[in-house]
């Protein structure tokens, strides 16, 4: 950035809100608007017209009349309107309510005794001390409120007849309205002694500036006029509705002077009221809101600064980005995992800055020469800064300027280094940064085993992608940003990024004991997941195959999934020098959020190593499962007989213990009865889990592989679902007694409570559906709340945590303050340790 | 009634620096009083060890993560 003399530094000391007073408007005026043209039948402005060119400049290469800059250097500069008759400024209409009332309204003092008054101003120092600004206005308020409730003058002792506000802007007083002019009369007779007490400065705000009798005309700088195509000037709705403003301003003028009617200056008088009213805002309860002839809401200058697209929150908070491009994603598992798939359209549109060397100027030309094509280059930027653009006319120039130190602004290229980014961004996760891929198609590609940090699916989500522009943030995104460098979570310590259902399930497959290959399919796997060995046998095992993915020097030993489950040896995983001798590699070795083996991986080999084996690793899966097939049937859910009698055992036993609970009442046998129902789901899961048919069931293997499903979501489908609550207890609540009019009226046990004895696959009574879908409801209810409210207070605790960072000797700062010592206390990277454990 | 507030399980162990030790805690995190946790003169624990206004304590917690973690804390008014 340039220093400009023209810069004046200083620090601010404080502001000073206040109402501009006619003499500042006159003041700080540069032009008196007396013209409602804009410009004359040449097209030049009018002099004292509302383009005026001592408002400012929006023509380049013209110079401003006030201070002599060009639409460059030229801030634009204010005018003023001297109205015929005064108005009200909207936005003043309740301040200048309270004060009418809570002054006297024959001697403009505030109605409150001198005795009172004395105190108070200690009294308003003294909160402004203790409790700030916002105690002062407090204060004022309670004041104002005591005068608004006096109805005789303390001071000259008349008695007060209250003014009614009728909205939007009309005040009466005795029966008869209050114009504009003789509200302003009353709002002078306030002495400046009593200001303070009505929350006001003599010097900054006095009442009176609260009706407009000058009304200041902003610069046309903020309202420039557009060119259309068609050569057409298009006027901002701001200077419509100056014109308007103007215009019935000279027509008020007028009348006055030519001595019209008291009604025709009352109507033009209320026309100009409604026009500055709807010049600062156009949302007025009971203010016709001024529209464009086509229909359009004119924007004012309130819609400017209010709201989500507001000064505030539109432009000071938040901003447009440019090099950045955003779409629709959708899944590529032929990826790589640090890839991301970026249409050619957007390849081509979004540019990246390459300064010319000696050594990549060969290159940077050819783009450049390519100007119309891809790869290409559509600017290059002179040491001078001068920004080229290159076309057909200018490429035969730009090539023979071209040297080392210009900079070449280029298309995105394969092996760029972007952002990647899907809101909400909720942890740093939320950003990271990908290798570019250019590919067909108009959507982004991610590869599916990156989704979950970004919490992305492909229902239809968009995400965004920013290309670097300077080598210093370029450099950040490729190291420390790099998602494969950020594949193992700092919070926990365990691989966000890896295998996910069929993955685990392909794997698994191929790792079990008994899976064999020729040498022909082992080929065709290979090639698919990209790795390149001699193969020298005629038949592999499927270990074998998985083993070709590690590295050499790789010792590894680990529970599988399957191990958990089943405690089966041949499932325990061990990997000695690069050969997984035993166990299959499911969801506890490879899967998101779980695996033990990307996780020493990334530990001990580091993020390169870990991302190439989680991609060759799920491109075999994927193949493997491909090949031999895996289809879920619904005999999967069968149960022997044996089960089935022992669940059926299980309820009537329960059934029988309820029912001789119930006879012998005591005051806790509700509590008794939920806990039994309890005890009776936790006895059918068991029952469950050791009826289930191992053999050829693969419902059963995606549970023990951790690919989906668990004993929670299989019991109900194929034992009993068991007892339904809502808000924690038995369902009790429908009719007088019973839950449906099909029980007995207050039979406790467990059936006419909502207990559910069938189970999803051979299908619920209506009755026991119809309360089963109550329990889901209040399931959805939850969510719904629980949701939004979750998710506000963690953003809460980011937004208090965001500026933490740890300084180099490890402790955790707030900008210098020190808030821990050191990191975590122990001062552990999380992500390179053992699940957040030292392990040497 | 006294109620010795140290002898609490819960209660971390604490220690008034004396000036040397104080400044190389200061020198140690490159920082100036200001910029550590503060404690308040009321606080029961302060209170207990009679420390005074600038004042800082070293208090050494039990840690889930490091078996001991030692924090600063400047005695404040």
């Amino acid at each position: 950035m340039r220093l400009d003399s023209n810069f004046v530094f200083n620090k601010i000391f404080g502001i000073e809100f206040g109402v501009l007073s006619p003499r500042m408007i006159e003041k700080m005026s540069s032009v008196a608007i007396t013209s409602s043209e804009l410009y004359d039948i040449d097209g030049f402005p009018v002099d004292g017209g509302l383009a005026d060119m001592r408002l400012g400049i929006t023509d380049p290469g013209l110079i401003c009349r006030t201070c002599g800059n060009t639409i460059k250097d030229c801030p634009g500069h204010f005018g003023h309107l001297e109205l015929a008759r005064p108005v009200f400024n909207i936005k003043m209409i309740p301040k200048i309510y309270d004060l009418l009332n809570a002054t006297c309204d024959s001697c403009g003092r505030i109605l409150i005794p001198d005795s009172i008054l004395k105190k108070a101003t200690t009294t308003m120092d003294n909160i402004e001390t203790r409790e700030g600004p916002l105690g002062k206005k407090r204060y004022i308020r309670k004041l104002i409120k005591h005068a608004k409730s006096i109805n005789t003058c303390p001071f000259c002792h008349s008695k007060q007849h209250k003014v009614k506000l009728e909205k939007p802007y009309a005040f009466i007083y005795n029966g008869q309205k209050l114009n504009a002019s003789d509200v302003r009369e009353r709002l002078e007779r306030i002495s400046d002694a009593d200001l303070q007490f009505l929350g006001l400065n003599q010097d900054y705000s006095r009442p009176e500036w609260m009706v407009f009798t000058v009304l200041p005309i902003p610069p046309v700088t903020i309202r420039p006029p557009i060119t259309l195509e068609s050569g057409q000037k298009s006027e901002d709705d701001l200077t419509h509705k100056l014109t308007d403003i103007v215009r019935t301003n000279q027509r008020l003028a007028e009348n006055i002077k030519s001595g019209a009617p008291e009604v025709i200056i009352e109507e033009l008088w209320d026309l100009l009221q409604y026009h500055v009213t709807t010049f600062i805002s156009n949302g007025t309860a009971q203010v016709p809101i001024a529209r464009h002839k086509s229909g359009k809401k004119l924007k004012t200058l309130e819609d400017r600064i209010k709201g989500k697209e507001g000064r505030f929150r539109g432009s000071t908070l938040g901003k447009r980005a440019n090099y950045s491009a955003r779409s629709t994603i959708s899944p590529d598992p032929m990826i790589r995992l640090d890839e991301v798939g970026v249409p050619l359209q957007i390849a081509r549109e979004v540019t990246y800055p390459e300064r010319a060397t000696e050594i990549n100027i060969e290159r940077l030309k050819s783009l450049i020469k390519n100007f119309d094509g891809y790869p290409n280059a559509s600017y290059v930027i002179t040491p001078d800064g001068i920004r080229k653009k290159i076309t057909e006319s200018t490429v035969q120039n730009i090539l023979e300027e071209v040297k080392p130190g210009y900079v070449v602004e280029r298309s995105m290229l394969n092996g760029d280094i972007i952002l990647f980014n899907r809101q909400p961004s909720l942890h740093r996760l939320s950003m990271m940064g990908h290798s570019v891929r250019v590919l067909e198609g108009k959507t982004l590609r991610i590869n599916p085993a990156s989704t979950l940090p970004y919490n992305a699916d492909f229902d239809g989500d968009e995400m965004n992608i920013n290309v670097l522009q300077t080598e210093e943030a370029l450099a950040e995104a490729a190291l420390i940003m790099n998602i494969k460098n950020n594949i193992v979570s700092p919070r926990h310590g365990l691989p966000l990024i890896g295998a996910a259902q069929d993955y685990i399930s392909g794997s698994a497959i191929l790792t079990r004991k008994d899976t064999k290959l020729d040498k022909s399919t082992v080929e065709d796997f290979l090639t698919f997941a990209g790795i390149d060995t001699k193969l020298n046998k005629s038949t592999y095992t499927g270990r074998e195959i998985f083993s070709m993915l590690l590295p050499k020097d790789l010792n590894f030993e680990g529970e599988s999934s399957v191990y958990k489950y089943s405690k089966d040896e041949d499932a325990y995983v061990v990997i000695k020098n690069g050969k997984l001798e035993k166990g299959i590699i499911d969801s506890a070795t490879i899967g998101k959020e779980n695996g033990s083996l990307l996780q020493y991986l990334f530990v001990q080999y580091g993020g390169e190593t870990t991302a190439k084996f989680i991609d060759q690793l799920s491109r075999l899966a994927l193949i493997t499962l491909t090949k031999f097939g895996m289809s879920a049937n619904i005999a999967n859910f069968d149960l022997p007989e044996r089960t089935m009698g022992e669940i059926h055992k299980i309820f009537e036993e329960g059934n029988e213990e309820v029912n001789s609970m119930l006879k012998n009442y005591d005051k806790d046998v509700e509590q008794k009865i939920l806990a039994l129902t309890n005890k009776i789901r936790g006895r059918v899961r068991n029952a469950t889990r050791e009826g289930i048919n191992e053999n050829r069931n693969e419902i059963n293997d995606m549970m023990t592989t951790g690919a989906k499903g668990s004993i929670m979501n299989f019991f109900p489908t194929a034992g009993m679902i068991g007892q339904q609550l809502l808000r924690d207890v038995r369902m009790s609540n429908g009719y007088e007694g019973r839950l449906t009019s099909h029980f007995k009226r207050n039979d406790m046990g467990l059936i006419p409570r909502g207990f559910v004895v069938s189970n999803y696959r051979d299908g619920l009574n209506p009755i026991e559906f119809f309360l089963h879908a109550g329990s889901s409801r209040e399931g959805l209810m939850d969510n719904v709340i629980r949701t939004p409210v979750s998710g506000y207070m963690s953003r809460r605790l980011s937004s208090a945590l965001q500026d933490l960072k740890i300084a180099e000797d490890l402790s955790v700062r707030e900008g210098n303050k020190i808030v821990q010592f050191m990191y975590g206390e122990d001062g552990l990277d999380v992500s390179l340790s053992d699940k957040g454990d030292l392990n040497i | 009634m006294d109620i010795d507030i140290f002898a609490n399980r819960l209660s971390p162990k604490y220690k008034i620096l004396d000036s040397n030790e104080a400044d190389s805690i200061l020198l140690r995190f490159k920082c100036s009083r200001s910029n550590l946790p503060k404690i308040r003169m009321a606080d029961p624990a302060v209170i207990a060890l009679k420390a005074n206004e600038g004042d800082i304590l070293e208090i050494t917690r039990a840690s889930k993560t490091a078996g001991e973690a030692v924090y600063y804390r400047v005695v404040i008014r």
